[in-house]
């Protein structure tokens, strides 16, 4: 039997939007809207159908939106692009939110441009360029009156590069368009750093974690990040010193790494926001990587297997726990 | 007083400099504009501003403020000194030496901090014009010029082949005052020398007199402070990016027989910043978005007589959900 997929026109997914409003299936709507800086858009927090007016699907629709269900709760109606649609697999399984609860709008994603990366490739300053757009298969970069083409790998996120769902993982609906990887899923390049020294990976990440100015928003921003109290913020006992330094920085970012394994699903988001830019997904791909190696396990793609962390298994690899 | 040097020549005179004292002039470092020693190399032309503001070189995120050592029944608590070696920045924006002016009063009023303190007068403060608008800024809005500063010693201005300077203080004078590198200029020459900045907003986006009526219009008005404050996440970036947000924790190191008092950066954005034994006045995330956009356009006002914003823009840029605050400022100037 072939399978109905229920589509819906951009044009149409405003009519969505203040259907389900009006039939009350949902409380609220999280989307999209065009932002107030370049390169940019912000969430859309819709109470209402009114509030749907400046609905956007386009570009840069970069935010994983599943990170406000942290926060909202009752029937949500949710843009999802493939990737943020495991990310709702992840929080259904983890027992966060119900599947009944949301009404879910999966949105076809071409790869989310990372302007930073943009302007790396094209030797400017992130200021400096005045617009990104699609021209074919490429991007065309205007920057000081000029106009330079990247290609996609030079343009889109590392993560969309090896894109391997770009269809929603589940869904009520799907906006028109193609659900296709942005680029042939070409076996990924390992990391550099899988190859090096133990001694080179500390002072690599020494390194970076004696930058971060722990604003905590990779944490706030990932939305498998859902413990109403973080063990950093406990202080009776202090387990974790507020203070922005080299030990402290360390136990934080690999306790996080250790705590989401299993629901992260490489959304990219702590690494997109990091104000220092700190490569932060390089841990996480290690991680997503040693758990499909290890366990046999990807994170948000079905709802029935088990979490590793949820789980004891006789033959697990290594015996420290028997 | 106005002078004028050519980039060569400035070049030498801060190579010179570092005889006497630490020179800190724009770099880039991991990809981030950041202030970096001078190590004799070309400074940058291009430089729009820093990633994290220079505040955090007079005010660090992390400060050894006390130590405490007992051994054999005596308890000895030891200060840490003020600093005090003369230092040089080259390269300040006129936002962020703003900014340090305006935490003068803060850090030096009735409680002082020596180490605020220190570190201003230690500190020769040269000053360079903008000649783009940064992404989300609102400099002009809030009052102040990119192309003319009175909050250095010296300010510079690039011209085609070198820098016009303004000198702005006495100790200002004396450096710039060695022939061999400055000549001497007008304020014909200085005016005339006054650009259009690139990218800039054509039309005010809002009048500043408004917003601080606003401000303590809206301070009841949960409905506004819940509608604006939805998206944010919680994160400490606009604080931690900001040249003017000042809070801070304290945290003690303990070994046995030793410790150390240590002072590091907090942000009013946290659910646990104002968490007491049996209350938290401020649970709800609106209380603690309005906090932060009241503390700098009413409450700062209220007890210095000036907003605790500089318009840099560091927030609007970097907010991870684009939580702008130029929109919510045009609200409340509405």
């Amino acid at each position: 039997m072939s399978e109905i997929i229920p589509e819906v026109s951009k044009d149409g997914l405003l009519d969505l939007g203040k259907k389900l409003f009006d039939e009350r299936r949902v409380d609220y709507f999280l989307g999209y809207k065009k932002g107030t800086v370049r390169f940019k858009t912000t969430p859309l927090i819709a109470g209402k159908g009114e509030d749907l007016q400046e609905l956007w699907v386009e570009d840069f629709c970069h935010a994983n939106l599943s990170l406000y269900l942290k926060e909202i709760k009752g029937r949500v109606g949710i843009l999802a692009k493939g990737c943020d649609s495991r990310s709702l697999v992840s929080l259904i399984k983890e027992g966060q939110i119900k599947r009944e609860d949301l009404y879910i709008v999966g949105i076809p994603c071409a790869g989310q441009v990372d302007p930073g990366k943009a302007a790396k490739a094209a030797s400017c300053e992130p200021e400096e360029m005045e617009e990104i757009s699609r021209r074919g298969q490429e991007f065309v970069i205007r920057a000081n009156g000029q106009e330079k083409i990247l290609s996609k790998t030079q343009v889109l996120l590392d993560k969309c590069l090896c894109c391997q769902y770009p269809r929603p993982v589940i869904f009520d609906s799907l906006l028109k368009g193609d659900y296709v990887a942005p680029v042939l899923p070409a076996a990924r390049a390992q990391d550099d750093l899988r190859k090096k020294s133990v001694s080179e990976k500390w002072a690599f990440w020494s390194g970076q974690f004696e930058r971060c100015i722990r604003c905590y928003a990779c944490r706030n921003t990932c939305p498998a990040c859902f413990c109403p109290r973080c063990i950093v913020e406990e202080n009776m006992p202090q387990w974790v010193s507020p203070l922005p330094a080299g030990g402290d920085n360390f136990v934080f970012h690999l306790m996080r790494l250790m705590h989401v394994s299993g629901t992260c699903i490489s959304c990219g988001e702590c690494q997109r926001v990091c104000p220092m830019e700190i490569p932060l997904m390089k841990l996480n791909e290690k991680m997503t990587d040693d758990l499909r190696e290890l366990f046999d396990f990807v994170a948000g793609v079905d709802l029935e297997k088990v979490l590793p962390f949820r789980t004891y298994r006789q033959e697990d690899p290594q015996d420290f726990i028997r | 007083m106005y002078r004028k040097i050519t980039g060569e020549k400035l070049k030498k005179w801060l190579i010179g400099l570092s005889a006497q004292a630490e020179i800190l002039v724009p770099a880039k470092m991991n990809g981030l504009w950041t202030f970096r020693l001078f190590h004799n190399q070309e400074l940058p032309r291009n430089f729009l501003n820093s990633r994290i503001p220079p505040k955090n070189l007079f005010f660090e995120p992390l400060k050894a403020l006390l130590g405490w050592k007992a051994a054999d029944g005596s308890f000895q608590v030891n200060s840490c000194p003020a600093p005090e070696a003369a230092r040089v920045i080259f390269g300040l924006k006129p936002c962020d030496a703003r900014a340090l002016r305006l935490l003068q009063p803060v850090f030096t009023g009735d409680y002082p901090d020596v180490f605020y303190a220190g570190n201003l007068s230690r500190t020769l403060l040269l000053g360079q014009a903008c000649r783009v608008q940064c992404q989300g800024s609102f400099c002009s809005e809030v009052g102040i010029d990119r192309q003319d500063s009175l909050d250095f010693d010296a300010f510079f201005r690039e011209i085609p082949g070198g820098y016009l300077v303004r000198v702005i203080t006495e100790k200002g004078n004396t450096l710039t005052g060695e022939k061999e590198f400055f000549e001497e200029s007008s304020a014909g020459e200085w005016n005339s020398a006054k650009e259009e900045i690139r990218g800039k907003n054509e039309n005010p986006l809002f009048n500043l007199e408004k917003v601080k009526a606003g401000a303590r219009e809206r301070f009841p008005d949960e409905d506004f402070w819940m509608r604006v404050s939805a998206k944010c996440i919680n994160c400490g970036i606009c604080t931690y990016l900001c040249p003017t947000c000042h809070c801070f924790d304290l945290c003690d190191l303990q070994r046995p027989g030793q410790g150390v008092r240590l002072r590091c950066f907090d942000s009013c954005a946290f659910p646990d910043f104002t968490k007491m034994a049996v209350h938290n006045p401020r649970e709800e995330k609106w209380r603690r978005y309005r906090q932060r956009v009241s503390h700098k356009f009413n409450f700062f006002y209220e007890n210095f007589q000036t907003v605790a914003c500089v318009g840099c823009g560091r927030c609007v840029a970097h907010c991870p959900v684009n939580l702008d605050l130029r929109e919510v400022l045009l609200e409340m100037a509405r």
